[in-house]
């Protein structure tokens, strides 16, 4: 949580993310359902937010929202109390909640590693030496020190979405928008980026908002949100929403499958602990007590 | 053999600093009808090595054969062989251009020189192989499909060339569970039924176990492992070596082997693992 020093002396608190009320239709859909239908959301600073929810419910277009690439039709979008509605603010909410997107290829430019991360700062007129700097911390981060010079098209996938990660981070945001970052990777890679964005959220407070259609990226998240055409139908911790299954299955989704896999348990006579969550949860369980004669 | 590579290699950007190595003599097989993951760390060469089984990239060295023929030596056969070797890449659909989703999937069937009526039915087929309603759809813009929608759009796009070979890359990337599910339906029932050979690449190896007959590891440009699901997932040490993370189920299992439990790892899917713990308790009463 933000927490300025008001006037008189008072302390006021600001959560980085605050959406009143947003309803928002593609155009050229007129008729169509409400791709958001009134959402109400709170972040704080340093949260780790996952938004999950079927295909089609809304997640994408609510990130969107909030570094300001879409503006809603009703209702608004506050980020550290800035409106997203006002053009002279966006060139401060566009620096300070950077977005990654799902395919690194949309999103790199330059044709070197160090260029491309440097691009952002180059943008906001940052001077030379103070780029130099910061684009080697962001590198470094990322664990791509060793290839500024190459060229981002031949990296692998993975190492492309670390490249989009540091020209996020050079530009020292509060807060990252991530949509569906590791759906083109592989497990590794997928490992890295996560593991990245986990340090950062740990170590540096940075707010994660984190898109994802795999159980166990959400299950890294505090707090979980479900999206459903266009609704935002249950916030809540990570452990208490990725063990409702009958929540996800009535969307068409699915728990961890270390939940999906006790709950069938469940029903051949095993009483697994109520929100396990986690693989290493359910072999903890069945190894002490469940298979122990 | 339907389609084999031998000693393929392919070296991009060659004779500047940039050059890389992306296959290194693989040589490997795939029999008409069957169902193969391809798998392999980012990197690893399996995009690659999908752009030379339909003739899109040339070979460095060595070569690819297609049914008795090899790819590449002549143009006609070249075009021959991209109507019979259908590729989805990643993503397909951010590659829609036309207007309606009738003028989408008919673009490959008019580029063939197909009369409007045989274009017509290789469109409704095409829409009916993989489960979308051609009278509501047609003059949808394709744009405006929910996801599963346009994932299946782009495959009907290809299966409107009639082809024996059907290679997609990341089938599900970006689909939710339920489309992930109606997408590995599809393709059993066009391997099972319909007879397509398949060939999937994916990092995921749940999904390469649960649909697969055979599992072809690439690293580092070269074919390191080859075989069907149950032998590859036992090679559990290896595979986290490599990079690929074991299913999360396989993981579970480990966990409960390496704890002393007698459990199978080599366990495909939920209701498989469910029956080897009920197993093993079983036999832990009667012990």
């Amino acid at each position: 949580m933000e927490v300025e020093q008001g006037e008189g002396g008072t302390v006021i608190t600001q959560p980085i993310i605050k959406t009143e009320g947003i309803k928002y239709v593609y155009p050229g859909e007129a008729g169509e359902a409400l791709a958001l239908a009134g959402v109400d959301l709170t972040v704080d600073q340093g949260e780790y937010l996952a938004v999950i929810g079927p295909n089609g419910s809304g997640k994408t277009t609510l990130l969107k929202h909030l570094n300001a690439l879409l503006i809603p039709a009703a209702g608004r979008v506050l980020v550290n109390g800035l409106d997203t509605a006002i053009e002279d603010n966006l060139p401060v909410i566009r620096a300070q909640c950077g977005m990654i997107f799902q395919n690194p290829d949309n999103q790199l430019v330059a044709t070197t590693v160090e260029e491309d991360v440097a691009f952002g700062l180059e943008n906001m007129a940052e001077s030379p030496v103070q780029i130099r700097a910061r684009v080697a911390e962001a590198l470094k981060t990322v664990g791509l020190e060793k290839l500024a010079q190459h060229p981002p098209h031949l990296l692998s996938g993975g190492e492309k979405q670390r490249v989009a990660v540091a020209g996020i981070l050079a530009m020292r945001p509060r807060c990252l928008l991530m949509d569906e970052p590791t759906a083109m990777l592989d497990p590794e890679s997928r490992a890295g980026v996560l593991d990245t964005v986990r340090s950062l959220n740990r170590s540096q407070g940075i707010t994660v908002i984190h898109v994802t259609h795999f159980p166990e990226e959400a299950a890294l998240a505090d707090r979980v949100l479900v999206l459903d055409r266009g609704k935002m139908i249950k916030d809540g911790s990570s452990r208490e929403i990725l063990t409702d299954l009958s929540l996800l299955h009535s969307l068409g989704l699915q728990g961890t499958v270390a939940a999906e896999l006790a709950a069938g348990l469940a029903k051949d006579g095993f009483t697994p602990p109520p929100g396990l969550l986690h693989g290493r949860e359910l072999v903890e369980y069945l190894c002490s007590s469940a298979l122990k004669s | 053999m339907f389609i084999r590579t031998e000693e393929l290699t392919h070296v991009y950007m060659p004779g500047t600093p940039f050059a890389a190595t992306a296959l290194r003599g693989v040589t490997l097989a795939i029999e008409r009808g069957s169902c193969s993951a391809l798998i392999g760390p980012s990197g690893s060469g399996k995009s690659t090595l999908i752009q030379h089984l339909n003739g899109l990239l040339k070979a460095t060295a060595g070569r690819v054969v297609v049914d008795g023929r090899a790819v590449g030596e002549d143009r006609q056969e070249m075009l021959k062989l991209r109507r019979r070797v259908g590729l989805v890449f990643q993503m397909p659909e951010q590659q829609f251009f036309a207007e309606t989703v009738y003028d989408e999937i008919a673009f490959a069937p008019r580029n063939m020189g197909c009369n409007p009526g045989a274009v017509e039915a290789r469109v409704k087929q095409a829409l009916n192989q993989v489960g979308l309603d051609y009278g509501k759809l047609k003059d949808r813009s394709p744009f405006h499909l929910s996801a599963g929608q346009k994932r299946l759009t782009a495959v009907a796009a290809i299966l409107a060339l009639r082809p024996e070979v059907l290679i997609m890359d990341e089938p599900t990337a970006g689909l939710d569970p339920a489309n992930r599910q109606r997408l590995h339906d599809l393709l059993k029932t066009l391997n099972r039924e319909a007879g397509l050979t398949i060939l999937i690449v994916t990092h995921d190896l749940d999904q390469a176990a649960a649909l697969a007959d055979r599992i072809l590891v690439l690293n580092d440009g070269r074919l390191v492992m080859s075989g069907p699901p149950a032998e590859i997932l036992t090679r559990g040490a290896e595979l986290r070596r490599l990079g690929l993370a074991l299913p999360l189920l396989s993981e579970i299992m480990h966990g409960l082997s390496e704890r002393g439990l007698p459990v199978n790892t080599a366990v495909f899917s939920l209701d498989q693992a469910r029956r080897e713990i009920n197993r093993v308790r079983k036999q832990g009463a009667t012990l």
